[in-house]
C-alpha cells in the first residue's frame, strides 16, 4: 500500500467502498508538499513493478508475469462516448503508453507488443502508427469495445484480424502500461489513477489521486449538471453503480459517469425477438439462459454453456423486452459455482 | 442525494418491444388502407371485426387472469389485422369474429399468452376458419398477374390481393427498418424459388399478396420462428420448400397456411439442433 499524498494520518476507520461494501480506510491529512523519497532500488523488473503497487489494477491482477508469454496486448478501446480514458492517455502521456508496453515485453519476455484502439478512431491510430515506427510494436483497429472478462475474446479476434496465432498472449491496458512506466522509469508508485468523467458539468479526463472522493473529482469538473440519479463507477455495461459519491477513486477505477434521467423499467415477456442471440459476441443463447435460470433450472444453464459468458452485458442492452438478461445469467453461474 | 443502485447495463437500446410492434402495426397499414379504397365499407367491417374481436378477447382474458392490460393491444391488433385481411370481403361478419375469439384464447392464450404461443395466432385461426366454413373463407385461386393488377386488383375477393403492391410497401418498410427477423425471409425466398426454377413452374402466382404477407409478416413473427441464426434460415427455408410441395397438389393459399403451421411445430426441434457453439468455452477473463 503507498500514501497517495504527504501529510498526517488522522484515522483509520471503515469508509463506502464503490465495490458497495465497507473497507478499513486510512484518512490522511495532507501537508500540501507531496515531496517524493529516493526511489528505492529492487531487483528485477518485475519486482519492482510489483513493489510500485501495479498489481490491483483494472486486468492487471490476474496477469502473471512468472508465466512467459511472445505477445503483450494493450487493450485500448474505449466504450464512446461514456469512457474515453485509454484515448486521453494515448493523446497526452503516449511516450509512457509505448515505453511502458517495451517494460512489460521485457518483463515476460515476448518478442512482440500489440495495442488495440478503437478503429472509428482513424486520427489517433495514424498518430500511434507514426510513434511506434521501427519498433516491434503493432497497432491495430477494433470494431468492438473491450470490457472486464472479454480479454480472450480480444485475443482471439486479434489473431483471426491478424492471421497469427496469440496463444501465449499477455492482456493488459493502457493505463497499467502507464503505471509501469511510471514505476519503472520514474520510480513513483502507483498513486495516481487517470478517468475519464461523463456527465459533470465539464467531460473531460482527469488525473486523481488514489483515495480522492467521487464527489471531489466531479466538484473539479464544475459539479453536477442537476440532480443526479446515477453514479457508475467504470462501464456503462460492466460498472458498479454507487450509493454514495463520497467513494474514493481505487487503483481499478479508470471513468466515471453520472446519469440524471433513470427510467425505471418494467421487464416484458420475452418474445423471442432473438436480439439477445445476434449481439452475443461468443454465440450463446442468452434468453435460454435466463428463462432457466429464472425457473432454478441450473443443469439446463450449464448443457446451454452457461460458463462461456463473459458477462459483457450487450444482451442486456439490446433486449428490448428490458429483460435483466446478464443478471439472470450471472445468477446462474453463482448458482451453479462457475462464476 | 437519492441514488439508484441498479445491476449494469446502465444503458439501454431504444428500441422496445412496444415500439417494434406498433411499427410492425404501422407497416400493415398500407394493405389496410388499399383494401378498404377497393372493398370499401365491407372491407372495412372484416378487418374491424377481426381486430375487434382480437383485443377484446386479449382485454377479457388478460382481467381474468389480472395482468395489466393496456400493454398487449398491439400484438392482438397485428394478429387481428392479418387474420381479416387473409378473409374475402363477402364472409359474413361471425367468420372474423370467430376467427378473433379463437387465435387469441385458443392458439395465444392457452399456452401462456404473447412470447409463448407455439403455433401464429392468425395462421392457426385463419386454417382453422377454412377447415370449417369453406364456402365462406374460401376465394378462387389466383391464375393471373399483371403489372396494373398488382397495383391495384379489381377481381380481387381476398382483402390482402386489393394491391400486392402496397403489401410489399409495408413489408420493406420491415426489412430496411430491421425490425423482423432478415434471415427468415432470406430462407423462405430460397425454398420457394429454387425448386420452382427447376421444376419450370410459372413464377406469377407467387407474386400475390398472399404470399408478400406471409413473407413479410407471418414467418417473420418473432414468438413462432427460432432464435438460433442458423435455425432461422432453416425455418424460412421449409416453409418455401413445404409450400411449393404443396402448391403441386393443392392451391396456393391452403399451402402457405399449412406450411406455416407445420414449421412453427418445428421450431422447439430446429432451436435445439441448431444450439450454436461457444466461441470461448472458458468463459471470463482479465
Amino acid at each position: 500500500m503507498h500514501a497517495s499524498i504527504s501529510g498526517t494520518v488522522s484515522e483509520i476507520g471503515t469508509r463506502s467502498h464503490p465495490f458497495g461494501h465497507s473497507s478499513l480506510c486510512v484518512v490522511i491529512t495532507s501537508d500540501g508538499k507531496d515531496k517524493w523519497t529516493k526511489p528505492t532500488v529492487t531487483e528485477g523488473l518485475q519486482q519492482t513493478i510489483l513493489e510500485k503497487g501495479v498489481v490491483e489494477t483494472y486486468s492487471l491482477h490476474r496477469l502473471d508475469l512468472d508465466r512467459g508469454a511472445d505477445t503483450v496486448i494493450l487493450n485500448g478501446t474505449d466504450h464512446r462516448p461514456y469512457v474515453f480514458v485509454d484515448k486521453a492517455i494515448m493523446l497526452e502521456e503516449r511516450e509512457s503508453v509505448i515505453v511502458g508496453l517495451k517494460l512489460l515485453m521485457e518483463t515476460v519476455d515476448a518478442k512482440k507488443g500489440i495495442i488495440g484502439i478503437n478503429a472509428s478512431d482513424i486520427n489517433l491510430i495514424e498518430a500511434m502508427r507514426h510513434e511506434v515506427m521501427g519498433r516491434d510494436i503493432e497497432i491495430v483497429g477494433l470494431k468492438k469495445e473491450y470490457t472486464r472478462g472479454m480479454g480472450r475474446l480480444l485475443s482471439r479476434d486479434l489473431s483471426s484480424q491478424l492471421g497469427t496465432g496469440l496463444k501465449r498472449a499477455i492482456i493488459s491496458r493502457v493505463l497499467t502500461a502507464r503505471a509501469v512506466y511510471q514505476a519503472v522509469e520514474l520510480g513513483r508508485p502507483f498513486v495516481d489513477s487517470y478517468l475519464s468523467v461523463y456527465g459533470a458539468s465539464e467531460t473531460a479526463a482527469v488525473k486523481a489521486r488514489i483515495g480522492t472522493s467521487f464527489q471531489e473529482v466531479i466538484g473539479a469538473l464544475g459539479g453536477y449538471k442537476g440532480t443526479p440519479r446515477r453514479i457508475v463507477m467504470n462501464s456503462p455495461m460492466t460498472g458498479v453503480a454507487q450509493h454514495t459519491d463520497e467513494v474514493p477513486v481505487i487503483r481499478a477505477t479508470y471513468a466515471l459517469m453520472v446519469q440524471y434521467d433513470v427510467p425505471i423499467e418494467d421487464p416484458g415477456p420475452c418474445i423471442r425477438c432473438a436480439q439477445c442471440v445476434d449481439v452475443c459476441p461468443v454465440n450463446l443463447l442468452p434468453n435460454m439462459l435466463a428463462l432457466y435460470s429464472r425457473k432454478g433450472k441450473f443443469a439446463e444453464c450449464r448443457r446451454y454453456h452457461v460458463k462461456a459468458c463473459i458477462e459483457c452485458g450487450y444482451c442486456s442492452f439490446a433486449c428490448p423486452s428490458k429483460i435483466p438478461l446478464m443478471q439472470l445469467i450471472r445468477h446462474a453461474k453463482e448458482s451453479l459455482g462457475v462464476g | 442525494m437519492k441514488l439508484v443502485v441498479s445491476p449494469p447495463p446502465f444503458i439501454k437500446k431504444e428500441r422496445t418491444t412496444s415500439k417494434v410492434l406498433w411499427s410492425v402495426v404501422f407497416a400493415l397499414l398500407p394493405p389496410v388502407v388499399a383494401a378498404v379504397y377497393l372493398f370499401q365499407i365491407s372491407g372495412l367491417l372484416v378487418l374491424f371485426t377481426s381486430a375487434f374481436s382480437c383485443i377484446l378477447t386479449e382485454a377479457v382474458i388478460m382481467k381474468m387472469s389480472g395482468k395489466k392490460v393496456s400493454l398487449h393491444m398491439a400484438p392482438a391488433l397485428i394478429t387481428g389485422l392479418i387474420l381479416g385481411l387473409l378473409l374475402p370481403a363477402k364472409a359474413p361478419l361471425w367468420i372474423p369474429f370467430i376467427g378473433g375469439v379463437f387465435a387469441i384464447a385458443i392458439v395465444k392464450q392457452a399456452f401462456g399468452g404473447h412470447g409463448s404461443n407455439i403455433f401464429n395466432p392468425a395462421i392457426a385461426a385463419w386454417v382453422f376458419l377454412m377447415i370449417s366454413w369453406a364456402t365462406e373463407t374460401l376465394t378462387p385461386p389466383i391464375t393471373f398477374y399483371d403489372f396494373g393488377s398488382f397495383l391495384l386488383n379489381r377481381q380481387a375477393e381476398r382483402l390482402v390481393e386489393a394491391s400486392p403492391a402496397f403489401v410489399l410497401l409495408g413489408g420493406l418498410f420491415l426489412f430496411l427498418t430491421r425490425l423482423i427477423k432478415l434471415d427468415v425471409p432470406v430462407g423462405f425466398l430460397l425454398g420457394v424459388y429454387l425448386p420452382l426454377i427447376v421444376l419450370g413452374d410459372s413464377l406469377t402466382p407467387w407474386f400475390s399478396g398472399i404470399f408478400i404477407l406471409m413473407l413479410f409478416f407471418v414467418i417473420t413473427d418473432p414468438v413462432t420462428s427460432p432464435i438460433t441464426k442458423r435455425g432461422r434460415l432453416l425455418f424460412g427455408l421449409g416453409c418455401g420448400l413445404l409450400v411449393v410441395l404443396y402448391s403441386q397438389f393443392a392451391n396456393l393459399e391452403d399451402g402457405l397456411g399449412l406450411s406455416v403451421l407445420l414449421m412453427n411445430a418445428l421450431v422447439p426441434l430446429i432451436d435445439r439442433f441448431t444450439k450454436p457453439r461457444p466461441l470461448l468455452l472458458e468463459g471470463m477473463d482479465v
